[in-house]
């Protein structure tokens, strides 16, 4: 069993350890919430597409999990003799293989999604987002767009396990203010403020990126962590 | 002999608190070390050093004559095995196995399969469904079979029963026979292992109290008990580690060489001389009672 064997199957095992990250999916929930409403500042059913939705549930909570398995399971295994440019190597690979495969998985649910509404052929040329905007372009478009916005995600939760395995004030300060973003955003939807909203939600927003990227990447940089229990 | 590990000066601080004070000494090669101390002492955090999970604060440690941070070739050749195995949840002991199989180069697949049976570890329970001590036992099986030039054993195998520490204890002398490397016991319980040791270790308080061959330590230790009157004589040029009086009988514990002509003496004069266990040694020689150890230094005894 190699490093890369051991992540697939300590992150099967650990799937249900999302869970601790349920700030950052009630984020990526609101922020889809808000862009799916329409200007009156309600929805309606029609403007969902189940399957879909679930799928990009599953492929969000997965980019997620990815990376806290990897510390959870990992760093512990370095008593082992694995380096740790191996490890922080074996993690990077895996976020991107799971990207990959997990943009996959979307494109393939619009595919079918298409089939089941009875699209006409020459509309499952186009898949994924490129079924819903043609701008986007043909399925490669897509499969590389979704493998973007999820390899995005999945380094910042890489980050951010880096920032919370290092520097726990940082950790829960990024927190914090990933829970205020997102409910100032909601709320400002909900009272019509949206542009105020959007603007200090922004803001918060900013200052965790800069949290997060900052202290994370001088972490994966610098390679000096220890194996704290 | 070679030396394979050598720490100089290492000083590490948690928050402002030192943990490790100017430690320093050598391990040699083909040895088995005893490095001993009280719960605190910081053995657990001098072997992460060394093992480069933890970084020293100052000083200096040599793996094979190379510093272990970020250093795949040395890391490799060490086996750290602690007293809490990690393991990801829902894996079996034999998936477990597998791992160490996979990051040892040396691992030896039969005596693992022998050390299974020896112990009568059930390989298709899942890990944490084992009790503490079987725990252990996959610990000590893959410190065993992975053959690495240097094993580190951090307490990893008191939490096995009796007759099984007996068992762990005769397969490492055997195997160590036959393929000699460096082992590190580290532990406070001393008496079981302590004829294994060939080198001992003591730390206190993150101090290096003594380094010393064992056979020494067990040739100049000693537990004489008599009179009072009698015994003045015979602790003029020994240091007193321990003294307990009961009446006009004191027990005192030394350290010392005692030459034959002295033994007879102390045998006209009534007086009982025992060799001190390391046990012993090491309770008087960290307990607040010995006065200031920090420079003792057995040899020059």
């Amino acid at each position: 069993m190699n490093l890369m064997q051991l992540q697939f199957s300590t992150y099967v095992r650990n799937f249900k350890r999302v869970f601790v990250w349920v700030p950052l999916v009630l984020f990526m929930s609101i922020v889809f919430l808000v862009i799916r409403m329409n200007g009156h500042g309600s929805y309606h059913y029609s403007d969902f597409n189940t399957p879909l939705i679930l799928v990009l549930g599953f492929a969000f909570i997965s980019l997620i999990a990815i990376p806290i398995s990897n510390f959870k399971m990992l760093s512990p295994f370095m008593s082992f003799g694995i380096t740790r440019k191996e490890f922080i190597f074996n993690c990077v690979v895996f976020n991107l293989v799971m990207s990959l495969v997990m943009s996959i998985i979307v494109n393939l649910t619009y595919f079918g999604q298409n089939l089941l509404y009875g699209f006409k052929m020459q509309h499952l040329y186009y898949c994924g987002i490129a079924s819903l905007d043609h701008r986007f372009g043909t399925i490669s478009v897509s499969i590389l767009l979704y493998f973007g916005i999820f390899a995005i995600l999945s380094s910042l939760t890489l980050l951010i396990c880096a920032v919370r395995h290092t520097a726990g004030m940082y950790y829960g300060l990024s927190i914090i203010l990933l829970v205020i973003s997102s409910l100032l955003l909601f709320f400002s939807r909900i009272v019509g403020f949206i542009r105020w909203g959007a603007l200090t939600s922004g803001i918060f927003i900013s200052m965790f990126l800069i949290i997060v990227i900052v202290n994370g990447l001088s972490w994966l940089f610098t390679l000096r962590f220890e194996i704290l229990e | 002999m070679n030396s394979v590990i050598s720490c100089q000066n290492i000083v590490k601080e948690f928050d402002g608190i030192r943990v490790l004070d100017g430690v320093s000494f050598e391990v040699t090669e083909n040895s088995i070390y005893g490095l001993l101390g009280r719960n605190g002492a910081g053995k657990t955090t001098l072997l992460k050093i060394i093992t480069d999970q933890m970084f020293l604060t100052e000083g200096t440690v040599e793996v094979y004559g190379e510093n272990p941070h970020e250093n795949e070739r040395v890391l490799k050749e060490v086996c750290f095995v602690r007293e809490n195995v990690f393991c990801p949840k829902g894996f079996k002991v034999s998936e477990v196995l597998n791992l160490g199989r996979s990051f040892y180069s040396n691992w030896n697949e039969t005596m693992a399969k022998q050390l299974i049976g020896y112990f009568e570890l059930d390989i298709n329970k899942k890990f944490y469904q084992l009790s503490k001590g079987m725990q252990s036992t996959v610990a000590i099986i893959i410190g065993l079979a992975s053959r690495a030039p240097i094993t580190i054993y951090d307490e990893a195998y008191l939490g096995l029963d009796a007759p099984k520490r007996e068992l762990f204890y005769e397969i490492v002398l055997k195997d160590y026979d036959e393929h000699p490397r460096t082992i590190i016991f580290s532990s406070h319980l001393i008496d079981e292992c302590s004829s294994l040791l060939e080198k001992v270790i003591i730390l206190n308080k993150g101090k290096v109290l003594l380094t010393e061959d064992a056979d020494l330590l067990r040739e100049r230790a000693f537990l004489i008990a008599g009179r009072k009157d009698k015994l003045a004589a015979y602790l003029q040029d020994k240091r007193v580690l321990h003294k307990e009086e009961i009446g006009k009988v004191v027990s005192v514990a030394v350290f010392g060489q005692i030459s034959l002509e002295e033994q007879r003496k102390m045998t006209r004069d009534e007086i009982e001389l025992q060799s001190l266990p390391l046990q012993k040694l090491f309770i008087y020689l960290t307990s607040n009672q010995g006065g200031d150890y920090h420079e003792f230094n057995a040899a020059a005894v």
